[in-house]
């Protein structure tokens, strides 16, 4: 009781935050995917998640390995086989229905009105062909629409199908109360079963049906009926009466004008909405308020917001050591570069400064906590750019010959211009090349040496000077000593 | 100033008494000897070349009002007032080098400095008094093992003022 109330303490609004978005997400992804196989699917594959990991932590080996293996297949292959179930979820008429959108409050055709018409149009012998899409996405089936939202009427199905208007020909797709596509071209029906008097239009009408979840009716021009096509059936339909019981049910309309419906509907999915939230809860929990976890990372340290003028021209770390705590998930899951330190120079002075590390100074997944910090201060020297003219001089190593003197020595170029912190340059006085042996060094002759550049923030001017050229005389030493030069 | 730093700088001016380079001891002997240095100068010496051997630099200016030098110099010995062997790299067994230096001309009586450098590190800086009309002086360095590596002498007047850079080298 006392654990529970010590977590319930730590909790931050941030938390409480967190666990409703992501509550509501897991609802509205229930709400958007129920009733398609895809969400059977997902939840097929929820619970093979379950028992691996369950298979998992009872140590069977080979089980968890090929549940696990299955777990990922199944992952893939639900996108590439349902894609078109997906995208017709996630495929939102308008930002606000998709975030908010209630599958109870979704608009209804006007099913006695659609009846009516198409009776009337078999009167009037005006052929006539209608697809009213279910869940699948019909994009990669039709081609060829013309876009209409039009409000259903009786008026304007009548004109849309009129023999002398241009679109006449195509089907029209009615999705809710609107005629969102007329001229829209269909697949037809490969059947050979088909009544040999079914023209075009009815296998177009079968085509549709047998491909997709779609209810698609068609108005006979010549014989005056109206016949409806779903799934694999395609059948005439002698009374309005039927006509609006098989359009009621393929568009749901049956169950939402019942009360009984419509309470259960709400009671499943408040259950929805409370079980996300459990769930939620639960891996929040898990993740966060797992076994508290120690760990240690050595942090590079970023220097921003450094005044133009100045350029860094010491610092006593470039790494700290952080020892970080939080639940074993969160650390388990930690990347190192998601750790950093930062500090800024905006305040920074020429000269040294020092500036302490502090939790403010360290960016980390929430979650994390900072344990301790190595070091807690860090010295930053700026200093401002200068240009400097430094002589060159070898750096002659190892053993001259007894009877050789090296009199003279030249370097060319003699001084080379370096760019660097002022106050750095300051302290630079020579340049020396890279150890140069006299070991065989018997007569006159000239050499090429890299320069040793010191610190690496320094510079040449001018990168062809990184070599030089060495000029030295040998002479022979004799044993009689006398002036020079 | 005249100080020493590990008791491997010692000073030697001589002319025409020309004594043996001795290691001198602490401090005191150092005055003793910087003292003996001024008043045993050499004049007159007749050679005008100022070129000497040694690794050439940037030439600073060699003449300051009332003191011009003509000839500066590392050598591995003095003889006679004159250096002996000026090179430009020495070995360490050659047991000590010197600063050899000959102002032409010299208008009153004044002080130069030999500023000796181990990589860029004043190791010591030597006073040596100088007399008109003209004078040669030298510094002595007594070479150990750690003193390897390259090298170079700045020559200064008594107001700092560089006359010339030697620089050289110390191998095994």
């Amino acid at each position: 009781m006392k654990s529970v109330v010590l977590v319930l303490s730590s909790i931050r609004w941030q938390d409480v935050v967190d666990i409703l978005i992501n509550s509501y997400i897991l609802f509205r992804v229930y709400v958007l995917f129920r009733h398609t196989n895809a969400f059977r699917i997902l939840a097929g594959i929820a619970s093979l998640w379950v028992i691996q990991e369950l298979a998992a932590s009872l140590g069977l080996i080979l089980t968890s390995w090929a549940l696990q293996a299955i777990t990922a297949a199944a992952a893939i292959i639900i996108i590439v086989v349902f894609r078109n179930e997906i995208r017709s979820a996630l495929q939102a008429r308008n930002l606000k229905n998709f975030l908010w959108g209630s599958p109870l409050e979704e608009k209804s055709s006007p099913v006695q009105v659609l009846a009516d018409t198409f009776f009337q149009m078999a009167k009037k012998r005006i052929g006539a062909l209608v697809v009213f899409p279910g869940k699948e996405d019909l994009r990669e089936l039709i081609h060829g629409g013309i876009p209409w939202d039009g409000r259903v009427s009786q008026e304007m199905l009548m004109s849309i199908f009129w023999p002398k208007n241009p679109v006449h020909d195509g089907a029209a797709i009615v999705e809710g109360d609107k005629v969102t596509e007329v001229g829209v071209l269909l697949p037809l029906s490969q059947r050979t079963d088909l009544p040999t008097f079914y023209g075009t239009r009815h296998r177009a009408a079968a085509g549709l049906a047998e491909r997709s979840d779609a209810l698609v009716v068609a108005v006979s021009e010549e014989r005056g009926r109206v016949t409806a096509a779903k799934d694999t059936w395609i059948k005439p339909i002698a009374q309005t009466e039927d006509l609006v019981h098989i359009l009621e049910a393929h568009l749901g309309i049956v169950h939402q004008r019942d009360p009984l419906y419509r309470r259960r509907e709400v009671t499943r999915l408040a259950v929805a909405g409370v079980l996300s939230l459990f769930i939620i809860s639960a891996i929040w929990l898990g993740f966060t308020r797992g076994r508290d976890t120690l760990m240690e990372l050595d942090v590079p340290v970023e220097f921003v917001n450094r005044p133009a003028q100045f350029q860094i021209l010491e610092t006593s770390a470039n790494k700290v050591h952080l020892q970080l705590h939080g639940s074993s998930a969160i650390v388990k899951s930690l990347r190192p570069e998601q750790v950093t330190v930062r500090i800024n120079l905006t305040k920074a002075v020429e000269g040294r400064n020092v500036f302490p590390i502090t939790k403010d100074n360290i960016q980390m997944p929430p979650g994390l906590f900072v344990n301790s910090v190595e070091p807690t201060t860090l010295e930053v020297t700026l200093d401002v750019p200068g240009t400097k003219i430094v002589p060159v001089q070898v750096d002659w190593t190892g053993k001259l010959p007894d009877n050789v003197l090296i009199t003279d020595v030249q370097v060319i170029p003699a001084e080379v211009q370096v760019v660097g912190g002022k106050t750095l340059l300051e302290g630079i006085h020579t340049f020396y090349t890279t150890p140069l042996r006299v070991d065989s060094l018997t007569e006159s002759g000239s050499i090429t040496a890299p320069l040793i550049i010191t610190p690496a923030s320094l510079k040449l001017a001018d990168p062809a000077q990184e070599r030089v050229e060495v000029r030295f005389s040998v002479a022979k030493r004799s044993d009689k000593k006398g002036p020079e030069g | 100033m005249t100080y020493e730093t590990g008791g491997t700088m010692h000073v030697a001016t001589l002319f025409k008494t020309r004594p043996a380079p001795r290691t001198f001891g602490p401090r005191r002997t150092l005055r003793l000897a910087a003292a003996v240095a001024g008043l045993v100068a050499a004049f007159l010496l007749g050679l005008g070349s100022p070129g000497f051997c040694q690794e050439r630099a940037s030439p600073p200016s060699n003449q300051t009002a009332g003191l011009a030098l003509t000839r500066a110099g590392i050598c591995e010995s003095v003889e006679n007032l004159n250096p002996v062997n000026t090179a430009a790299v020495f070995s360490v067994t050659q047991g000590q080098i010197y600063c050899f230096t000959d102002f032409g001309t010299v208008r009153s009586q004044t002080v130069v400095y030999h500023r000796w450098y181990h990589r860029d590190t004043l190791t010591t800086q030597i006073r040596l008094k100088i007399y008109p009309p003209r004078w040669a002086t030298y510094s002595m360095l007594k070479l150990r093992e750690v003193d390897k590596g390259p090298w170079k002498v700045e020559i200064t007047d008594a107001e700092g003022r560089v006359l010339s850079v030697l620089r050289f080298s110390i191998v095994d």
